[in-house]
């Protein structure tokens, strides 16, 4: 069959003769005419079967033929040497063997998905639990200190995210600006906004923002790295030579994230007020001026550093929750992606529960 | 017809930026033979075999598998010759989230044609022919050995029975028993389903008890091509170097 034309396989399709009482098929035999082999079954019936001109079997049609006999080879066959082989290879596998197959109970205590909520809750406390005693340990022994890992992942984590987060920033500054300035003028109460904007967005939506797209961005990317390593075997490489998971590969990330929240979100706090200023201009006449004069005098320093706390443990929660799962996954492809959507899903949640719990506890400071 | 060449390449040349790999390459395999290739760590083995299976397209030069060029194929063509070639990764690049069974069904299921009956028997009865057991058939990869997971490979690669078998370092980490059962399971299956194989490897007992021939890659191109014996007998240094084991340890030919 080598090196013949593929356009001309249709042309050598399956043909049944019967002629004294002896069915002869030929024609190919394999698994592309598996089919039309299917349908020529039932004309089969007992009859004596010549498949001495057959130009191929291969054994997904043998094994046609053979379910077909009942899972036996009749004495009235007419085989080719190389055919009777296939039969052979079919002959050698036990019936049962070739019937198994896992029941829907096997499969899915095999799928059936790794982690509880508690397991998963005691893992995120057993991974923050370390990372504190690791950053204890670094503090003991700063010239231990992972410097390269913590700068590069300041710079994967942080600095790459700065264009997106300020964006973000500047546009739904503009947004709230926009829609308390039709509020507010409706009760004359213009020179307020910078107000509005300064504590809604130092305090709450500045942290907020930049924490959920962090968490979707540099959140998910640290557990898909991670979770290849474990697919790649590196982190069983990391173990064998003794270096701890978490002080190479949990605490560097932990701290660039912690460190870099804060600033990305002055950075987001600045494009979002500098949205508001564009804005109020445009709708209230309120000049950059008078709006920064405002920004000033009405906004307490307060705001400023309750957020910027905030962002700090927004921050750590992302890389704790994204290591956690990073590290916890199965060496498969499947693994792999569920933990990384459980990964973003839990520390979006996770920001705005603790974000709720921060609004309860500081409700006193302004 | 059967004496068209399973694969024909001819003047392939490899060229990374401006390291050339391969230099005007040509190569037969003739139907039914063992043909193995080997070189030394860096003389592109691995880029010859995935530019013979159509992974990596050659900077010059032709290839034609089982009589189709490789080049001007249609997509239609090139998805009716994958599945008349089958091919075994090195470590077997078996589908981590899919079981054993799953894995060697996946070709068949994705043919659209088979009852999912059919295509369960057909993958248990290559599982089987491989010599693994219907109980390692739900296990996922991570679970099995390393062995086991060759032989999933080629359990997979032989799902629709392909006229074309490439084997990439087969046995590559594998113990001796391991790799001289592989050997005897690769001869027999041949014979029976009429194989013609292609094979990259570095061990030099399945290197001499599998091959028809051998071809060497050396000084970017091949250097020799012939039985084992031939290309033992071959005066270039490498080869000479390549094969002094075995005629420092002649048991290991023996065996």
């Amino acid at each position: 069959m080598i090196g013949e034309p593929l356009s001309d396989q249709s042309a050598m399709a399956l043909t049944l003769l019967k002629s004294d009482g002896v069915a002869a098929l030929s024609g190919r035999l394999d698994i592309q005419t598996v089919p039309a082999l299917r349908a020529l079954l039932p004309d089969l019936r007992d009859l004596p079967l010549d498949l001495t001109q057959a130009s191929d079997l291969d054994s997904a049609a043998a094994l046609v033929l053979w379910e077909h006999w009942g899972g036996s080879l009749p004495e009235t066959v007419r085989l080719t040497s190389k055919q009777s082989t296939i039969f052979d290879y079919i002959r050698a596998t036990p019936a049962a063997s070739l019937h198994a197959y896992p029941t829907v109970r096997e499969l899915r205590a095999r799928r059936a998905p790794q982690h509880h909520w508690g397991t998963v809750a005691r893992g995120l406390l057993v991974t923050l639990g370390q990372l504190v005693l690791d950053l204890v340990y670094f503090a003991a022994h700063p010239a231990r200190w992972p410097l390269k890992e913590t700068s590069a992942a300041c710079y994967r984590s942080g600095v790459t995210a700065l264009p997106i987060t300020v964006v973000v920033g500047f546009l739904i500054g503009i947004v709230l600006s926009y829609l308390s300035s039709l509020t507010l003028r409706d009760f004359g109460a213009e020179s307020f906004l910078p107000l509005v904007m300064g504590v809604g967005v130092l305090r709450e939506l500045g942290p907020l923002l930049t924490a959920i797209v962090l968490a979707g961005r540099s959140g998910s990317a640290i557990t898909a790295s991670l979770g290849a390593m474990r697919l790649t075997q590196e982190l069983d490489a990391l173990a064998v030579l003794g270096i701890s998971h978490s002080r190479r590969l949990v605490v560097p990330r932990a701290v660039a994230l912690a460190v870099m929240t804060p600033l990305l979100v002055v950075c987001t706090n600045i494009a979002a007020l500098a949205g508001g200023m564009l804005s109020g201009w445009a709708e209230l006449d309120l000049t950059p001026a008078a709006y920064l004069l405002g920004l000033k005098n009405d906004v307490a320093t307060v705001h400023l550093i309750i957020g910027v706390f905030k962002s700090l443990v927004f921050g750590a929660t992302i890389a704790v929750v994204s290591c956690y799962f990073g590290l916890s996954g199965r060496p498969n492809t499947q693994s792999l992606a569920t933990q990384t959507t459980r990964s973003v899903v839990l520390s979006i949640s996770a920001i705005i529960v603790l974000d709720a719990f921060f609004a309860v506890l500081f409700k006193d400071l302004s | 017809m059967t004496a068209d060449s399973p694969v024909v390449a001819r003047g392939i040349v490899n060229q990374f930026g401006d390291h050339v790999v391969h230099d005007g390459i040509d190569l037969t395999v003739r139907p039914g033979e063992i043909l193995s290739i080997v070189g030394g760590s860096g003389s592109g083995k691995t880029v010859l075999l995935n530019s013979l299976i159509g992974l990596h397209t050659p900077t010059r030069g032709d290839i034609r598998l089982l009589g189709e060029p490789l080049r001007q194929a249609s997509r239609k063509t090139e998805m009716a010759l994958r599945n008349r070639i089958g091919v075994v990764f090195q470590q077997g690049a078996l589908f981590s989230a899919f079981t054993v069974l799953e894995n060697v069904a996946f070709p068949l299921s994705e043919l659209h044609t088979l009852p999912l009956a059919l295509q369960r028997e057909l993958a248990q009865l290559k599982i089987h022919m491989v010599g693994l057991s219907t109980s390692d058939a739900n296990k996922l990869p991570a679970e099995i050995s390393g062995g086991m997971r060759t032989r999933v490979a080629l359990a997979r690669a032989l799902a629709l029975d392909p006229e074309l078998l490439f084997l990439d370092e087969p046995t590559s980490g594998l113990d001796p028993v391991s790799a001289e059962l592989f050997v005897e399971l690769i001869s027999s299956l041949r014979t029976a389903l009429d194989l013609t194989v292609v094979m990259v490897t570095h061990d030099l007992y399945t290197l001499t008890a599998l091959s028809d021939r051998i071809a060497v890659l050396a000084d970017r191109n091949v250097v020799a091509l012939g039985t084992p014996e031939e290309v033992m007998a071959h005066p270039h240094p490498f080869i000479q170097s390549y094969f002094r084991t075995l005629r420092d340890f002649p048991s290991v030919e023996g065996a």
